[in-house]
């Protein structure tokens, strides 16, 4: 059973969950790129990942954001910007040290998950001694674990990915049954977790169909695992949609600002502002945080941010959060800033342009492989800025990812479409011709199609740019500029609404596994009549077959094999063009010492620090 | 005059009702989208846009939606079933979680108001000085400079007009580093701070006004000074600045006032609308650019009602101040 | 009369914002043709104003041939090499690039030249549109009287209490959502549909109120001329003495009118254009000042062209306008 998906919301730079990696090579026996960093950036402004050996004691940050988060509620957040929050509030069983990219670092749990050696159960020790900030101020057990997962089923907490890894836990669809049929009975039980002991969590998985033990551990590096205490949240949860977002109770060494009776956030103004401070309750003992910073101000509605980011770089503001500095402030940064003041991370994930497999003109396969081999992906990938903003795409899972090097690495497929990073005009004119255009450029009225994009640069301009692409192989192209969110909920992720080309989706795993890279955007019984996330409606047997068996190979090479084996055979459908494997770029002022995470592409706030005089 | 009164406060009203049924005829009736459909948005089913259908009543007669609709803006009307909770209530935003529309409207209304009661007082002290100075010397150098430069900045488009105001003087970006610049309203928490932000949109947007003003202030002074009254005060000896400031520009000053009335209901309006995109300024005209950009029709209908209203109210004033300034109104 | 009646015979009721001229002078305009061209030739600036449009006029019309002489690229063409290398931000002007170029490399001199097509046809059509318009419902409504002129007077009241410029970018808005659900968008059931065709429908319906009032104004004055009346003793239908008695005599007075709206008309597409609602799939100078927007502060070629075409033009169109009114008043004559 496949509940609704949830497409990605990239709104604009407010994206969802990344999960990345620097270029290392994901076996030993590549050694060229390890340590080298991130592909195609400049020494001077890779990633720092470590707090100085001298970093000082306490200070207050502020950090600018064009807009809120999406969800508070650790259950149901989604975006990157909310999960740079969580990384300081929340103890997840996982997660994700800065410079982490191979593997989550236990968090909440005391070690590694054991997986049984029938792959059907999954054991998490958790350490002691670790506190629920006030007003709760207990010890968290497992019981508080099992229960933040069990009540991710709930319609009012508004998961939007847990269904699509967790539903081979024993129990699991009967748990979502019942939440469906009563959203306000509270949580229910899931037979498949059990607290063997308040330091115990176990969980049983039924012969896995959409996910293995492996993936389903990773899955538990994301917020949904960071513990829940029952006693003070089933009030909230009895409700739908549940009230909880406004009282979480955070783990981490930071808490939203809150009212030491009831437990109201009340350092959040959604839209406005988020206040952390110091979570008396955190032990320093259980953790590895070293948690510099006394109190850190997120600012809100920043949505001019060239402005945003000269205010940044100029010392009047000291963090960019969520949006990249439009590319000429990039260039200001880059050519005029103190060193350490503009950072690269990799974004895990890709951009496309979706071509609507399911109507004409693009129905037909030859038609997409010469629009993909006219494109000239070197001008896209410039409407964001230049090399410094990523790499051109050639495929689709990303550098550094398991499955990148399986799937083509940077060469690509041996696809002759694929191959020029700057179009090849002459082999687009060859596969229109077999599409039956004598002339090799598109003619008649199958040519008139409907573009839908973005109102605003860059999205803007990529598909100003593509439609000019478009019109060079002798496409009419009716282009719609609109608002982001609008693109994707009123056109792209409605099929019945949906433009012949999307120009401005992107995708970003869930988690750091191939599967969640690729089955979501190229599954074919994923296809959602509301709110689909397979833009070009890519619905191939071969291409789903190969994904379903996919799902289930255990052991990470073999899992980086069988699923770069699914991107090279989606790459060869020609569904979309890939274009960029980007760089989420990051700004801080001259007297912040900020640290990168690479998984979340964003500021670590816990390793953070001001610079002293 | 009280009769007169009155029968302009009643076609006030009727205006208003009048306008209400244009705008709703604009916004339900010309698209061919479905607005069930547009406020449903991804994610809902068809049986959750049926049920938006029925909750907003869109399937009743297109008469009862809009007495319904007109009943929430003018009257206490309330119907908890189609949602309306009158008076004022201009239905909810489609994309801001359902925010009742006239909220928006009254958040974003301070920056819209100080942005123009700025300009106004700015535009008034350049136009009536140099209109009088002008018309005086009439013919001189100075009036022929004047009133070709005046022609100028009313050719000039307003945003294109800020940005080079942004390129030239602007505190982050400018080629001297001068006036606060874009989206300085925003981070402004004090007083002072705000009317620094707005240093520069003033005189953006008085430019244009004040040129107009200016060239009106002349054509009106130069008339006035031909006329009958004037020469008399001038042949019982008064001093000729007595002469231009108490006679001439008095009676000149009349169809300035009531011009200005409508100026300013229009550009409280939301027709400040540029401006404040080019500023990012969080007025009324942002907004709307903000609903344009997300095909939020309610919210558009909304804010395009409320001008209307200060646009009628604004007339009415202005209708019942000429009355009194000039005599020449019969009634 | 009551007072609002007094008013829009005397004065623009729309406030100066978006008239900005007295429009009392074209009342008394009268003078025959002759003396009229005459005073205008006095006006040097006008007559600059007025090559100008001409020239501007040869340019739209010959767009590709002075690209092609100036040895520009088509203005769609993207040229990725003329960004900057490392952070394709736009260059400024270079001997491949006169003017520089856009965000997407295309040549900013080639995009100016081309937007006056935009302006220039948004321009003539929507002031013609709204016009005639104005010229008939200002006819039926000064002539007829009654019932006729009430119920377009309301009308005209109705309009002129809705703020433009929202009413045009809500009207644009509406005429252009739906536009790929199978509809194709569009207003009127498709009949205006999205793109320059709702530009000029939104341009003309807003814009036509003010010709009409001041044709009202005029026709009411002039149908109780002894000639008027003499014609109507003589038998003559209506329609005889609308177009050869009463509408000679407006000639003047329209002529000034509509000269004044097209420059008003130029900005009001480049303001729909910077708003987002304007023409997108020609190179239009509003839309060229929006794109620009966002990079202003580095890239001020791509801001100050399109800027520089648009004042110009409008200035020109405004002298122009400006002298046609002196011309056909000798009462406010400045020289």
């Amino acid at each position: 059973m496949y509940p609704k998906l949830r497409a990605l919301l990239a709104l604009g730079a407010v994206i969802a969950l990344p999960m990345s990696v620097a270029a290392c090579g994901s076996d030993d026996s590549d050694d060229s790129s390890t340590e080298s960093g991130v592909v195609g950036v400049p020494e001077e402004f890779q990633p720092v990942t470590a707090a100085p050996d001298d970093a000082q004691e306490g200070g207050s940050l502020t950090m600018l954001n064009a807009g809120d988060v999406d969800y508070m509620d650790p259950g149901a957040a989604y975006y990157q910007t909310t999960y740079t929050v969580t990384q300081a509030t929340q103890r997840a069983l996982l997660a994700w040290d800065p410079d982490d990219v191979e593997k989550a670092t236990p968090d909440l749990a005391d070690g590694e998950a054991e997986i049984s050696d029938d792959g059907l159960t999954i054991t998490f020790k958790l350490k002691e001694g670790v506190e629920f900030a006030p007003p709760v101020s207990r010890e968290v057990t497992s019981a508080d674990v099992k229960y933040a997962i069990e009540r991710t089923v709930l319609p009012g907490v508004l998961n939007g990915y847990v269904a699509n890894y967790a539903s081979d836990i024993v129990g699991f669809e009967e748990a979502a049954k019942e939440a469906e049929d009563n959203p306000t009975g509270g949580a229910p039980d899931m037979a498949g977790i059990t607290t063997p002991d308040d330091y115990t969590l176990q969980i049983e998985l039924n012969e896995p169909e959409v996910a293995t033990a492996t993936t389903v551990a990773s899955m538990l590096s994301l917020p949904i695992s960071a513990p829940v205490p029952e006693e003070f949240a089933e009030k909230h949860d009895a409700k739908n949609p549940t009230t909880y977002g406004q009282y979480v109770i955070a783990t981490g060494p930071y808490m939203i600002e809150n009212d030491p009776e009831t437990g109201e956030l009340t350092g959040y103004t959604p839209g406005k502002e988020i206040h952390l401070v110091r979570n008396p309750n955190w032990d320093p003992e259980t953790d590895w945080r070293p948690a510099y910073l006394d109190e850190i101000t997120i600012q809100e509605g920043f949505t001019d941010t060239a402005s945003a980011s000269r205010k940044i770089l100029e010392g009047d503001s000291q963090m960019s959060g969520d949006f990249p500095p439009p590319k000429e402030v990039l260039k200001e940064a880059a050519e005029e800033a103190a060193p350490e003041q503009l950072q690269l991370p990799p974004l895990a994930g890709f951009r496309h342009i979706a071509l609507n497999t399911q109507e004409p003109p693009f129905d037909d396969e030859n038609i997409r492989k010469a629009v993909v081999a006219n494109s000239d992906r070197e001008a896209l990938r410039n409407t964001r800025g230049g090399p410094l903003v990523g790499q051109v795409a050639t495929h689709y899972i990303s550098p550094g990812f398991p499955g990148f090097e399986e799937g083509g690495g940077l060469e690509g497929p041996d696809l002759d479409f694929i191959k020029s990073p700057t179009g090849d005009p002459d082999l687009a004119a060859e596969y229109m011709k077999e599409a039956g255009f004598e002339s090799g450029k598109c003619e008649g009225d199958i040519c008139e199609i409907t573009m839908v994009g973005d109102n605003i640069p860059p999205g803007k301009d990529t598909a100003e740019v593509f439609k000019g692409q478009l019109e060079d192989l002798g496409f009419k192209v009716n282009f719609q500029p609109v608002d982001h969110s609008i693109m994707y909920t009123r056109f792209c992720s409605v099929p019945e609404q949906s433009p012949q080309v999307c120009p401005n989706v992107g995708w970003l795993p869930d988690f750091r596994d191939p599967q969640p890279m690729l089955d979501v955007p190229f599954y074919g019984p994923f296809i959602d009549p509301e709110n689909n996330s397979n833009w070009p409606q890519l619905d191939d047997p071969e291409v789903n077959a190969a994904i379903e068996e996919a799902r289930t190979v255990n052991g990470e090479q073999e899992r980086a094999d069988a699923w770069g084996e699914v991107d090279r055979l989606v790459s060869s459908k020609a569904p979309a063009v890939p274009w960029i494997w980007e760089n989420f770029p990051l700004i801080q002022s001259e007297d912040v010492a900020g640290v990168v995470n690479l998984n979340n592409a964003s500021w670590d706030l816990s390793f953070t620090s001001l610079k002293g005089e | 005059m009280l009769r007169y009164i009155v029968r302009r406060v009643l076609w006030a009203l009727l205006l208003l009702v009048l306008v209400s049924g244009v705008v709703f005829a604009i916004f339900y009736l010309l698209p061919t989208a479905d607005p069930a459909k547009l406020r449903a948005g991804r994610g809902a089913s068809a049986e959750q846009v049926e049920q938006i259908r029925t909750n907003l009543g869109l399937d009743d007669p297109t008469s009862e939606q809009f007495g319904r609709y007109v009943g929430g803006v003018f009257t206490p009307y309330e119907n908890e079933d189609k949602g309306v909770n009158g008076p004022f209530d201009l239905g909810t935003s489609i994309f801001q979680n359902g925010k009742p529309v006239s909220e928006i409207i009254f958040d974003r209304l301070p920056a819209t108001i100080m942005l123009v009661i700025g300009s106004v007082i700015l535009w008034l002290a350049i136009a009536i000085p140099i209109g009088v100075i002008s018309a005086v010397r009439r013919r001189s150098l100075m009036d022929r400079t004047t009133m070709v430069t005046s022609l100028a900045f009313i050719s000039a488009p307003v945003f294109w007009l800020g940005l080079v105001a942004l390129y030239l003087f602007a505190s982050d970006v400018g080629v001297v580093h001068i006036f606060p610049g874009i989206g300085s309203y925003n981070d402004a928490d004090s007083f002072s701070a705000k009317v620094g932000s707005m240093l520069l949109p003033w005189m953006v947007l008085a430019a244009a006004t004040a040129a107009i003003y200016a060239r009106y202030v002349r054509s009106q002074m130069i008339e006035a000074m031909q006329e009958d009254y004037v020469r008399t005060a001038r042949a019982k000896g008064l001093s000729e600045r007595r002469v231009i400031l108490k006679h001439a520009l008095r009676s000149a000053l009349t169809p300035i006032v009531t011009l200005l009335g409508l100026d300013v209901g229009i550009l409280l309006a939301g027709n400040a609308i540029l401006t404040e995109s080019v500023f990012n300024i969080p007025g009324i005209g942002k907004e709307t650019v903000t609903a344009i950009g997300q095909s939020d029709l309610p919210l558009i209908q909304g804010i395009v009602l409320f001008g209307a209203f200060f646009i009628v109210i604004f007339n009415l004033v202005v209708d019942i101040l000429y009355a009194y300034l000039d005599p020449r109104v019969r009634y | 009369m009551e007072a609002s009646g007094y008013r829009e015979d005397s004065q623009p009721a729309t406030g100066a914002l978006s008239a900005g001229i007295d429009t009392s002078t074209a009342i008394r305009a009268r003078s025959p043709w002759r003396l009229f061209w005459h005073r205008f030739q006095e006006d040097r600036l006008a007559l600059a104003g007025l090559v100008f449009i001409a020239l501007l006029i040869l340019a739209a019309i010959a767009a590709p041939l002075i690209v092609d002489l100036v040895g520009a690229p088509d203005p769609d063409a993207r040229d990725s090499a003329a960004l900057d290398p490392y952070f394709a931000t736009p260059t400024g002007p270079s001997a491949d690039h006169i003017f520089g170029v856009d965000q997407i490399g295309r040549d900013v001199f080639s995009r100016t030249v081309y937007g006056a097509r935009v302006s220039l046809i948004v321009a003539f059509s929507a002031t013609i549109i709204a016009t005639i318009a104005g010229i008939i419902f200002g006819l039926l409504s000064g002539y007829f009287r009654g019932w006729t002129d009430t119920i377009i007077s309301r009308s005209v009241d109705v309009l002129l209490a809705i703020p433009y410029l929202l009413l045009a970018t809500g009207l644009a808005t509406a005429c252009t959502v739906g536009v790929t659900n199978g509809s194709g968008g569009g207003c009127l059931g498709g009949l205006v549909k999205p793109g320059l065709g709702v530009v000029i429908f939104v341009i003309s319906v807003t814009s036509w109120t003010y010709m009409a009032r001041i044709v009202r104004g005029q026709v009411l004055s002039i149908r109780e001329k002894e000639f008027v009346e003499a014609a109507r003793a003589s038998g003559a239908s209506n329609m005889r003495i609308i177009f050869r008695e009463i509408l000679p005599n407006l000639t003047a007075p329209i002529v000034v009118y509509a000269s004044i709206l097209i420059p008003q008309v130029i900005l009001y597409e480049a303001a729909l254009s910077f708003l987002g609602v304007g023409v997108t799939d020609e190179p239009s100078w509003g839309q060229m000042i929006s794109d620009a927007t966002p990079v202003f502060a580095d890239a001020w070629w791509y801001m100050l062209f399109p800027g520089v075409a648009l004042l110009l033009t409008v200035l020109a169109f405004n002298l122009i306008g400006d002298a046609l009114q002196d011309a056909m008043n000798p009462k406010t004559r400045r020289k």
